[in-house]
């Protein structure tokens, strides 16, 4: 007896030392997180489905990512929602990393009921979500009434949103997953004022652009500059220089994950374009080594004529040094030829109502509000900002800056269109970012390091991967 | 002879157990496991299937992880030798020279160990900027201007700047190490040495180098532990495993998998391989010091 305990006890500290040691060799954290997610989100579905007159004491969980637009319209809508809904309560969880918050709830059974965070964010929540078919269905809340009664929610929003991939993300199903949040354009963003004084032009191909590069250069400054080491922001440029060379139809290949879209001959001279910009001094030395708003400061100071953004940049740079009399204003991406259709690229951030919401009738009660009049002014008052409603530009005039304003006033010059991306939804268990995989490459085109064939390569085996995947 | 009190250390490392066993053993049974089937963020005991080696033979054909495994290798070469020189010489120099700010200097150079990794790369984020760095900065001053880079942004050089931060934080704590070893040696032997004529560097090489042994061999499993799991921290901050992917360690590409793409079960196979590989290099370099030491 004895010696059994002794033997037990010197075999118990041996393995807490042992652990203790590959524990520090490892790192076990991961392995602790994924111990858990033995609970079945889809099993525990909402069983309390309340119809939306009785919103006696019900509470609604939602999730929102604090991004650019802050959180004061949020509290102001959470607010009035809970006033124009008695017996409502709303607890709001609202964080710049509210993908980490929310995530181990929902892999533990627990998801909000309403989910405010973009499938573009970085930490590939909503995309994870969308991979594993766990969010509702959600096209009975746009052919329903809009909150005011006044007619078809859906045909309150902009055109083209809803039946993007934004929002319809699978192709076998057309049905509406994600509700748009905002809009706005994205593009080139140049000071106005700097502009008009010397007499420059906004380029319409993107031989006017190199032109003006060499311009500007005489002035001490460089065309262009982007957000560095997030090169994620290219998108704003290169979907609309694909869509407008090659057409919608080459860019929709392109989203499909299509053999051949991305290497051939047409896509290949755009892409070009973007290794010229960089291989023949356009671009504003030590951008690759950048962060989003180092780059953005160094333009506003008039070291680069241009910066891929978007509408919020004027409130994100609010507290910037800047160029004497800086104004903000946005070009779209040139095109090849003068006369083809410029794209903008739109900032469609999302909504979503996990499959596993515990009250999903109030989260859709909560959607439609969202999308009302009084939301939509909220909106433009507390975040400076557009909701994707048809109206939304007009309600949010006598809030937004003149020069936001102006900004979407983009969409209004000739010859231009608006530009709905998103990729078809990943395969199940699919280990590639697509993202990524498009645009990690550009810091190393822009180096030299790589050619735009060799870009398109790595581009296309990717795409070659992802079909392999659905095959399976 | 006094009886050991065998029943009450028994009852007293229960706890440590239960936590051990709770917090690491099932975890890690766990990740064994999950690294052998299709797990995703929401997959349940009923959907996830068992598919074998799949996760591990994929592993192999994948670019990034071969580019995470390499950029690893390079960092495991090069950054805790070269910490370790450094320390050593630190601890020589602090314990065994005449500076009379010693006691100043041991405190700068341990700083970095205190302050948290994710200022440490912030920090030298500022340092290797572009524009603002004070590295470009000297460069410019020192008319070297065909030296500067875009030193985070460019493939060649990500990567050796995460080294340089690696080094920087660390060399302070092994020094310390190091210190308490060398204050361990009897002065007698230096004094010994110095009257036989030994001058700094002789001691340095005959006498203190070969009485640490032990202690190097120790803290090169150390660092070299260190090396693989801080690598993530900074080069997240650092660079986000950019440009390219050209910085990017295997515990990022773990993460990457797991947290953003919700492969679970690739993650953890990605894990397991990084455990595995630590403790082959644990051993190996154990194995190394010993047979020195005989």
């Amino acid at each position: 007896m004895k010696k059994s305990l002794k033997r037990f006890v010197a075999l118990a500290s041996t393995l807490c030392l042992m652990l203790g040691a590959v524990g520090c060799g490892s790192e076990a954290s991961p392995a602790q997180q994924s111990a858990e997610p033995d609970t079945t989100p889809q099993a525990e579905a909402s069983t309390e489905k309340a119809t939306i007159d009785d919103t006696e004491n019900q509470e609604l969980n939602i999730a929102v990512f604090q991004g650019g637009f802050g959180d004061a319209y949020w509290n102001a809508v959470v607010e009035l929602f809970e006033k124009t809904h008695e017996g409502v309560k709303v607890n709001m969880t609202i964080s710049p990393t509210i993908a980490e918050i929310i995530r181990p709830q929902i892999v533990a059974g627990n998801a909000p009921d309403f989910i405010s965070l973009n499938d573009s964010a970085e930490d590939g929540l909503i995309l994870s979500l969308i991979k594993e078919n766990a969010l509702l269905d959600i096209t009975d809340v746009f052919d329903g009434d809009n909150y005011a009664g006044t007619g078809k929610l859906r045909d309150d929003i902009k055109d083209g949103l809803l039946e993007s991939k934004k929002c319809a993300p699978y192709t076998d199903d057309k049905r509406i997953y994600l509700a748009p949040f905002n809009t706005g354009p994205q593009g080139l963003v140049y000071n106005k004022t700097a502009f008009d004084q010397k007499g420059w032009k906004i380029p319409e191909t993107w031989d006017d652009f190199f032109a003006l590069g060499d311009t500007v250069q005489a002035d001490g400054r460089s065309l262009f500059t982007y957000q560095g080491i997030y090169p994620g922001y290219l998108e704003e440029m290169l979907w609309p220089a694909i869509a407008s060379a090659c057409g919608m139809d080459a860019i929709e290949k392109i989203w499909a994950y299509e053999e051949g879209s991305f290497n051939n001959p047409e896509v290949l001279a755009v892409l070009q374009k973007f290794a010229d910009i960089s291989k023949n001094g356009y671009m504003l030395p030590g951008t690759v080594g950048m962060n989003h708003t180092e780059s953005q400061s160094e333009m506003m100071l008039g070291k680069a004529a241009f910066i891929t953004n978007g509408t919020w940049m004027e409130s994100e740079m609010a507290e910037a040094p800047r160029e004497e009399g800086f104004e903000f204003a946005m070009a779209p991406t040139p095109s090849m030829k003068a006369g083809d259709t410029h794209y903008v690229l739109d900032s469609c951030e999302q909504f979503s109502i996990p499959a596993a919401a515990k009250n999903p009738e109030l989260a859709k009660e909560f959607l439609r509000f969202l999308y009302s009049d009084e939301s939509v002014k909220l909106f433009a008052e507390k975040a400076g900002a557009v909701m994707a409603t048809k109206t939304g530009r007009e309600l949010a005039k006598d809030y937004i800056s003149t020069a936001t304003y102006n900004m979407y006033g983009i969409y209004d010059e000739p010859n231009t269109a608006s530009l709905i991306m998103n990729f078809e939804a990943l395969p199940e268990n699919c280990k590639i970012n697509v993202s990524d995989e498009v645009f990690n490459p550009m810091i190393s085109l822009f180096n030299g390091e790589i050619t735009a064939e060799e870009w398109a390569e790595s581009v296309e085996a990717a795409f070659a991967q992802i079909r392999a995947d659905k095959a399976k | 002879m006094k009886k050991k009190p065998t029943l009450f250390i028994a009852v007293c490392l229960i706890p440590t157990l239960l936590l051990t066993i709770g917090l690491m053993v099932i975890p890690m049974c766990n990740a064994v496991y999950l690294s052998f089937t299709d797990s995703t963020a929401l997959s349940t005991a009923q959907t996830r299937q068992f598919i074998g080696l799949e996760n591990y033979i994929y592993m192999f054909k994948d670019k990034s992880f071969i580019q995470a495994l390499g950029n690893t290798m390079k960092l495991l070469l090069v950054v805790p030798v070269v910490t370790l020189f450094f320390s050593l010489i630190f601890a020589f120099l602090l314990t065994q020279s005449r500076i009379r700010e010693k006691g100043f200097y041991r405190s700068v150079f341990f700083f970095p160990s205190v302050i948290s990794l994710t200022v440490v790369g912030i920090i030298w984020s500022f340092v290797f900027n572009p524009t603002k760095g004070i590295l470009n900065h000297i460069l410019a001053f020192l008319k070297l201007e065909n030296l500067q880079h875009a030193w985070l942004g460019e493939s060649k050089t990500a990567l050796w700047c995460v080294a340089a931060a690696l080094i920087w934080q660390a060399a302070g704590y092994y020094m310390v190490m190091y210190i308490a070893s060398i204050d361990g040696i009897s002065e007698e032997v230096y004094e010994a040495a110095a009257i036989d004529g030994a001058g700094a560097f002789q001691k340095f090489k005959c006498i203190t180098v070969p009485l640490l042994r032990n202690t190097i061999g120790i803290t090169y499993v150390l660092a070299l532990s260190g090396t693989i799991n801080l690598s993530f921290t900074l080069s997240n901050v650092m660079t986000a495993g950019g440009p390219n992917g050209a910085s990017s360690v295997l515990l990022q590409y773990m993460y990457t998998q797991g947290m953003r793409n919700a492969n679970y079960g690739y993650s953890m196979s990605i894990a397991m391989f990084t455990l595995l590989m630590a403790i082959i290099l644990a051993v190996i370099s154990r194995k190394v010091t010993h047979n020195n030491e005989g």
